[in-house]
């Protein structure tokens, strides 16, 4: 059992906010319960209890501006059945799963047509009691730590379809895969 | 937006005479409690008030405590009825849609800031007054502080974290509202407008009334926060910090909450105050009796003792080695030890002699 306390953290990864930069920046590690940035649009990745109309008809994932929104936040979760102990760090190629903060969905892709962007649907399923493999998302990056650190670029890669998670300018309140 | 309805208002006598019918089913009479006809004039009513709130002003009133109780209630009802019939606006509702009306009138003008969303909801019922029509309540009578978001987060606390207590050091990164240049508008409040559109023909219907405020951003500040878990908390505890979680402009900031969630440890189970531990012991140990120690969450060694016969799933319980409790952590509950006997996998040819040597003189009742 380790005696060291541990850092848990909660943040937001953006790249365009004016953040003043801190010594050492806070690592993300499981447990971490985060809000998700796209760089370039600055749109949050957010969900609610609302449903998609069409596609699969599962709880819908869009960007959000707003950042005062507690349905923006996602908790990084180890995979089903494998413990992630809370503070472990992260480095690129980990595989990972997100877990809605307040309706306990996980984010999710398959092959379903995306009712705003028409590429590959983003959606929140299961519960905490219900996850599968099409909930596993891998996180990488080119450059930065060699520990995932707080706001540093990343992606995140959809194992089972092997495409990623992205946003447009265009359709900046949509997620879909690319 | 606004709401548009016209109304011809009549005023002859068998109109007002169906009104107040329907009124006295709707709530309080106010004309009733003033003692003046339905159509008086101001100076009447207010000549009225006078009288009454003298009467049965609580200073004034002498008699018995049920007595006194009852000019209370009187009072208040007669300043009501004057609130509401000595403003022409109010009185106009009134007259159309009795006390219920003014009630929601009360509290769609109480409704400030608030989260998007649920304005549009209460605009939309606040100010719905089609055919004069209110459906069941009138809505929240009081004004109510708007509040952000309750942020939930769980914290991974050890079994040994939660038998010995500790502190954990979190890194909160969170937007704040900060000033920001300009002005915006706040404290909105939706006002009913009546105005007349031709003779005895009125118009009524809500308009956005705001104030000039300091305008704001949302900038992100992180700092660090200590979170304590006391010695003999709970699973599925929350630990509370005021107002860290999302921001509300105009409004107070919702609350940052942790949730204790401990994973199963490999020697102990909790059950409430009391620890549950499965120590295994050799069949020798288990016929002539042992001592052993075993070692508790905190490092501290626990004596296990038996002098005589020791059955497979045999429970002993030692007082005080449990977790502490929750209000009184010098306190313990229970440790329960359930006894796993190790059999040998095979003895030899000897051995089985020696063994049926000495059971013949142990008696056992079937």
């Amino acid at each position: 059992m380790s005696s060291f306390q541990q850092a848990l953290l909660l943040l937001s990864i953006a790249l365009h906010y004016l953040y003043s930069a801190e010594a050492s920046a806070a690592l993300v590690t499981c447990g971490s319960v985060i809000k998700l940035s796209h760089a370039r649009t600055s749109y949050l990745l957010h969900s609610h209890e609302i449903a998609y109309g069409s596609g699969s008809g599962q709880q819908s994932v869009t960007g959000y501006d707003s950042s005062d929104d507690a349905n923006s936040l996602w908790i990084i979760r180890g995979l089903k059945g494998h413990w992630c102990p809370q503070g472990s760090s992260i480095k690129s190629g980990f595989q990972l799963r997100l877990q809605h903060a307040s309706t306990r969905k996980f984010l999710h892709s398959h092959h379903f047509e995306s009712p705003l962007s028409g590429q590959q649907e983003v959606s929140a399923f299961g519960s905490d009691t219900d996850s599968d493999d099409m909930d596993i998302w891998q996180v990488d990056w080119d450059k930065g730590a060699g520990e995932w650190t707080q706001d540093q670029q990343v992606r995140l890669r959809h194992a089972h379809t092997g495409v990623y998670l992205a946003s447009g300018p265009q359709r900046r309140g949509s997620w879909s895969i690319y | 937006m606004g709401q548009h309805q016209i109304i011809a208002a009549k005023s002859t006598l068998c109109l007002l005479l169906i009104l107040s019918v329907s009124l006295t089913s709707a709530g309080r009479d106010y004309y009733d409690i003033l003692s003046v006809p339905r159509g008086a004039d101001e100076a009447t009513i207010k000549r009225a008030y006078r009288k009454l709130a003298v009467k049965f002003h609580p200073d004034k009133v002498e008699g018995s405590a049920e007595e006194k109780k009852n000019a209370e209630i009187r009072f208040a009802e007669i300043n009501a009825a004057y609130e509401a019939l000595s403003d022409s606006e109010k009185r106009k509702i009134y007259d159309r849609h009795g006390e219920e009306g003014l009630k929601q009138h009360a509290s769609g003008g109480g409704r400030g800031g608030g989260n998007p969303a649920g304005d549009i909801f209460s605009q939309f019922f606040g100010g719905a007054f089609g055919g004069g029509f209110f459906g069941g309540g009138g809505g929240e009578e009081e004004e109510q502080t708007p509040k952000g978001n309750d942020v939930y987060v769980e914290l991974e606390v050890s079994l040994r974290d939660l038998y010995l207590g500790n502190s954990f050091k979190v890194v909160r990164d969170k937007s704040v509202i900060r000033p920001a240049k300009g002005k915006r508008k706040c404290n909105c409040k939706n006002k009913m407008v009546t105005r007349q559109v031709g003779p005895g023909m009125y118009q009524q219907y809500t308009t956005q009334e705001c104030e000039d405020c300091q305008n704001v951003q949302l900038v992100r500040e992180a700092q660090e926060l200590v979170v304590t878990v006391d010695a003999g908390a709970a699973d599925g505890q929350e630990i509370m910090i005021f107002e860290e979680g999302e921001p509300m402009v105009d409004g107070e900031a919702g609350d940052l909450k942790f949730v204790i969630t401990s994973p199963p440890h490999r020697l102990f189970q909790r059950t409430g105050d009391d620890l549950r531990y499965n120590a295994t012991i050799t069949l020798m140990e288990a016929l002539i009796g042992f001592t052993k120690e075993i070692e508790h969450l905190d490092g501290h060694k626990v004596a296990l003792h038996s002098d005589g016969v020791t059955i497979p799933g045999e429970q002993h319980v030692i007082q005080g080695e449990g977790m502490p409790l929750k209000d009184d952590a010098h306190q313990h509950g229970s440790l329960h030890v359930t006894y796993t006997v190790l059999f040998p996998k095979k003895l030899d040819q000897k051995q089985k002699g020696l063994v049926k040597k000495l059971f013949e003189t142990v008696h056992d009742e079937l």
